[in-house]
């Protein structure tokens, strides 16, 4: 290739690095909007509706500040930083999305540890313990990763709020098979809706990962005499922690941002048990007034999962190429 | 792939020791600690502590369950009549347990011993026989309070209990008359107690004669099938096991309830309780090769038995009904056939052709240029690869080169473009989405997976940044783009960048010398680019890079020269600008802007998956390819990509599959309208706003038959994979 050192050349060979520039610019458009978030979420209503982020100091600061933040806030000449902050945060309960930070904690926190917990001893009898029908029963699970929940969705809401009851043929008999909990519209209703959701996902990924440890030394297990049960808890459930913590990741920031389960499961529920998800979307919903804190909240509410995430991505990329890779 | 792991694991481990870590470690408490300081000041500690409380006992109940459960299997191991009597106290205790719990026993007092329960708390016992047969017909069971006699709630399952323990302890001696006997006694103790404690109203009015009918009739079955299996093991078992279900049918599923006689109904109870305690009364205790069977099973069971339980009740029957329901009206109480598929799919919201055809009665398809772009990519794709093809083997093919791939799926893009912008309706959009979003999100991940590894030190940085979108919800990730997409009334400055940058355009396009200025620069690139290219082709090289560079900046250059670039109307002779209405005017391609937000999201998943596989292509395939002489591109094309097909598949499947669920960004960023809406939210909004159980089931069913084929065709690959 012919080389200058022109100006003219140094852009023809920048430019026709095509695949680089289109990369950088990807990762220029990916990463864009989250900044401006960040930076939206520090500026005063009027300076968000007057001017774009890039131009971070904008008008003067003639704003309205909530009732949540210190009376000094209230002074319309001064720059507050953390004034969207300190509304979003606070215990104001139309805006204040406290309460709900510490909701989606109940719900993520739970439907992240039950269905691993479940999943990974299904996954074990899936790769270890040899039973007439495994493969096609493993087959029907694994198919079910491609059932949109919307399909289940209307039948376990009614479950929730009336129980289950079967009517045993011919007798006009109902007998209650699961009692009326009065489960729709607490935080549980949506744990177990998720724990059944991941499931397949779940099952997936840990059977991949435990199929692959070495059968020797399973095996050796058994010949020492140890039972499925000590085999499961002694040897590979410490050897598939990667997988279980990259499972747990994804299902920590899967029920986190959660929208459609919650809203409908918690649809009957009082508001303080909504999670962030539906508490911003609410925000996002009464137009105009308080689109301001949409930046704060948004952000607030996407901090924990970028936290969970940038902490742990290891992990999750390590998990996640055993589940895929060999599967 | 183990040698990967390895090299994986030990990473992780050095690193872990790094500042990095303990960065992350640091933050990790700090966000927990304010997470205790802040719900402390705001009064929240006492609801967070209780729903750790509710975590922990709900855990360590089923951790025990478990542990309890293969302590049970191991007891097996070491006394089988332990473990017999073991589970059959446990059935014991849920048979009476439930029976007590769904009222069908209560009382140990003669026939129905009823109390009416007045308003104020007052009750009073009912002994007149007729006035009990009204009353146990037509009264509200809620009304009536049981007298529960000499046992209560918790006498009945203890009870249930002692029984099932003394017949499984029999069940496992090797004396046959212990073995057989015991259980039995027990079971007619059971029998009589259910028999006689029964409710009025649950008493079958049974015949005796008819249960011993069938008992006789199951009995036959059973032999039947033992001879069709051809099988002698379980001969007895088999024929006790029909007789057993025989005589449950004749006592409770043939007669009505709650006529019946005491007799009747000691009959029906006790003789199904005898059978089934002789059944497994029957059996030797267990050998070696037995015992060893059966802990295969029982554990299989046990470690498959809660992530099954909550397949079934969470995923499976509520799937069932809803197909069900979808035949059932809103309130689901009547059948009403294919009726709320037939108003689905004739409203002009699910699919409809209106713009099919031109006002002058064209087909609008062939009209509009996005079609011929598309095709003419298509083309274009098609010729160069097989051009290339000719040119490298002298003989007919198609070559996968950048050029030709490329042509070929942008044009195929395009082409959907142009095919979605005639049929609209809710069922063509969310088709549209997961063409779009899925082959968006993997191609542009597959990209960025390649490109990436390119970047030396940045590698990371650049795959975090692109990751990242995927922590965001899709209701934070809209109003993301909801502030990016927004148009502001021109007067005032505007704060989405899109349209900034758009307005921006349009006044370069009219300005003086900024624009000769950039058409001078522009222009001069260009110059460079050709002779560029013409030089690669001289030497035969590639040039795919430069002449899609060529194209864009052309593209520009020649807008610029016209003055068509960017956001602006003639206000007379005066230049303003005119902003673009991304989700709201610009129709259909405001479905284009939203799918690009689940792009934007998924494209992190696809890129981190993907890039993995890539790594774990063996180093020496490609050594290999390179020394036969194969370039970059050939390399991917040729060994990476058939490589990580499998990997390809599970993305473009997982990636499908999510957004035909999709339904929070519409919902948020337009609410379904200006011509966004898709089956998802139609899902949601029939359901749950219009309360339209039928119609709301039948777009689910929908939902799921759009899928059905991805289903079916993961189930052959799992199917082939594991032949």
């Amino acid at each position: 290739m012919r080389s200058g050192n022109s100006i003219i050349d140094r852009i023809y060979r920048a430019l026709t690095n095509v695949p680089m520039w289109a990369m950088w610019l990807i990762v220029a458009v990916w990463t864009l909007p989250t900044v401006s978030l960040l930076v939206n979420s520090f500026r005063s209503r009027t300076r968000q509706r007057s001017s774009g982020f890039w131009q971070v100091g904008g008008d003067t600061d003639i704003d309205y500040v909530g009732v949540s933040c210190p009376a000094s806030y209230r002074d319309p000449n001064e720059f507050h930083l953390f004034e969207n902050y300190c509304e979003v945060l606070g215990t104001d309960t139309t805006n204040g999305l406290l309460e709900s930070v510490i909701s989606s904690f109940a719900i993520a926190v739970p439907a992240t540890i039950i269905p691993i917990a479940v999943a990974a001893f299904a996954a074990y009898a899936f790769a270890w313990i040899p039973f007439k029908g495994r493969k096609p029963l493993f087959i029907a699970t694994v198919s079910l990763l491609s059932i949109p929940l919307q399909v289940a969705l209307i039948p376990l809401l009614v479950m929730f709020s009336n129980g289950a009851h079967l009517t045993i043929p011919f007798t006009e008999r109902t007998m209650s098979l699961i009692p009326d909990f009065d489960l729709a519209g607490s935080s549980w209703a949506v744990v177990l809706t998720h724990t059944g959701f991941a499931m397949p996902f779940a099952i997936f990924l840990l059977h991949n990962y435990m199929s692959g440890l070495p059968e020797e030394l399973i095996e050796s297990a058994r010949v020492d005499g140890a039972d499925h049960f000590s085999t499961f808890m002694r040897l590979v459930l410490p050897l598939s922690i990667p997988a279980l913590a990259a499972f747990g990741i994804f299902q920590f920031l899967w029920t986190w941002n959660d929208f459609l389960i919650a809203v409908t499961m918690l649809s009957s529920g009082s508001p303080d048990v909504f999670p962030t998800t539906t508490r911003i979307a609410n925000l996002a919903g009464d137009f105009g007034q308080n689109e301001h804190l949409l930046t704060a909240g948004a952000f607030v509410q996407a901090f924990v999962p970028l936290v969970v995430f940038f902490s742990l991505q290891r992990y999750f990329v390590r998990g996640l190429l055993a589940g895929s890779v060999k599967g | 792939m183990a040698v990967v792991e390895e090299e994986l694991v030990q990473k992780g481990t050095t690193s872990e020791r790094s500042w990095g870590a303990l960065l992350r470690t640091a933050v990790l408490v700090a966000l927990f600690a304010m997470l205790i300081i802040v719900s402390a000041s705001s009064g929240q500690l006492g609801r967070l502590g209780r729903t750790a409380f509710v975590i922990a006992v709900v855990v360590g109940l089923s951790a025990a369950l478990f542990a309890l459960a293969n302590v049970l299997v191991s007891q097996a191991n070491r006394s089988w009549s332990l473990y017999r009597g073991l589970a059959g106290g446990i059935l014991g205790a849920l048979g009476f347990g439930v029976l007590r719990g769904n009222r069908s026993v209560g009382t140990l007092v003669a026939d129905g011993d009823y109390r009416l329960l007045g308003d104020d708390g007052s009750s009073f016992v009912v002994d007149d026989p007729e006035l009990i047969s009204i009353l146990s017909g037509v009264a509200d069971p809620d009304l009536i309070e049981l007298a529960t006699g000499a046992l209560g709630l918790i006498e009945w399952p203890l009870v249930g209990a002692v029984l099932g323990l003394v017949a499984g302890l029999a069940t496992g001696v090797a004396d046959r008359r212990l073995r057989l006997g015991v259980p039995i006694g027990a079971a007619i103790v059971a029998g009589w107690l259910v028999a006689d404690n029964l409710l009025f109203r649950n008493r079958p009015d049974a015949n005796i004669g008819a249960i011993l009918l069938l008992a006789l009739l199951g009995a036959g079955a059973g032999a039947l099938v033992s001879a069709v299996l051809a099988k002698r093991r379980f001969f007895v078992e088999r024929i006790l096991l029909g007789a057993a279900a025989g005589a449950l049918i004749a006592g409770w599923l043939i007669p009505d309830l709650a006529t019946g006689s005491i007799w009747a109904a000691r009959a029906a109870c006790i003789v199904p309780l005898v059978l089934l305690a002789a059944k497994f009364g029957w059996a030797e205790p267990r050998g070696a090769a037995g015992l060893a069977d059966f802990d295969r099973r029982a554990r299989a069971l046990i470690f498959l038995g809660p992530a099954l339980i909550f397949l079934c009740i969470n995923l499976v029957i509520p799937a069932l009904r809803t197909i069900f329901t979808s035949f059932l009206d809103r309130e689901s109480e009547d059948y009403v056939g294919l009726d709320n598929y037939r108003d689905l799919v004739s409203s002009d919201a699910f699919i409809n052709t209106n713009e099919w055809t031109d006002p002058d009665g064209s087909i609008a398809l062939f009209g509009s240029q996005l079609f011929w772009v598309g095709l003419v990519a298509i083309a274009a794709g098609v010729l160069i690869g097989a051009a290339i093809h000719y040119a490298r083997n002298n003989e007919a093919g198609f070559e996968r080169t950048p050029s030709s791939v490329g042509s070929v799926l942008v044009g195929l893009f395009v082409l959907t473009f142009a095919l979605f912008s005639v049929i609209r309706g809710t069922f063509p959009n969310t088709l549209w989405w997961m063409f779009t979003v899925t082959i968006g999100s993997t191609a542009v991940g597959l990209a960025m997976a390649v490109l990436s590894q390119r970047a030396g030190r940045w590698e990371n940085v650049v795959k975090s940044l692109v990751f990242m979108p995927m922590a965001i919800s899709m209701v934070g990730a809209s109003i993301i783009w909801r502030f990016q997409f927004q148009p502001r009334n021109t007067s005032r400055d505007q704060t989405g960048i899109l349209n900034a940058l758009w307005l921006e355009l349009g006044q370069l396009s009219h300005s003086g010398w900024p624009r000769t200025l950039v058409l001078v620069v522009l222009g001069a690139i260009i110059a460079r680019l050709g002779w560029g290219i013409y030089g690669r082709i001289q030497r035969g090289d590639g040039f795919a890079g430069a002449g899609t560079a060529l194209i864009v900046v052309g593209y520009i250059f020649v807008e610029l020269l016209r003055r068509s670039l960017g956001g602006f109307v003639f206000q007379g002779d005066e230049v303003v600008g005119d902003t673009v209405a991304f989700l709201e005017e610009v129709r259909p391609f405001n479905n284009v802007f939203l799918m690009f937000i689940l792009i934007w999201i998924q494209t992190g998943f696809a890129m981190v998956i993907l890039s993995a596989a890539i790594k774990a292509v063996p180093e020496e395939f490609l050594e290999a390819a390179r020394i036969d002489g194969a370039s970059e591109s050939e390399q991917f094309f040729y060994v990476v990509i058939p490589q990580i097909l499998p990997t390809l598949g599970v993305v473009l499947t997982t990636i499908m599959v999510g957004v035909a669920k999709v339904f929070d960004i519409v919902k948020v960023s337009t609410g379904g309208n200006f011509g966004t809406n898709v089956l998802a939210n139609d899902f949601f909004n029939e359901a749950f706003s219009f309360f339209d159980r039928g119609v709301g089931s039948a777009i689910a069913v929908v939902i799921l038959l759009t899928l059905a084929p991805i289903l079916i065709f993961n189930v052959f690959q799992m199917q082939k994979a594991d032949a």
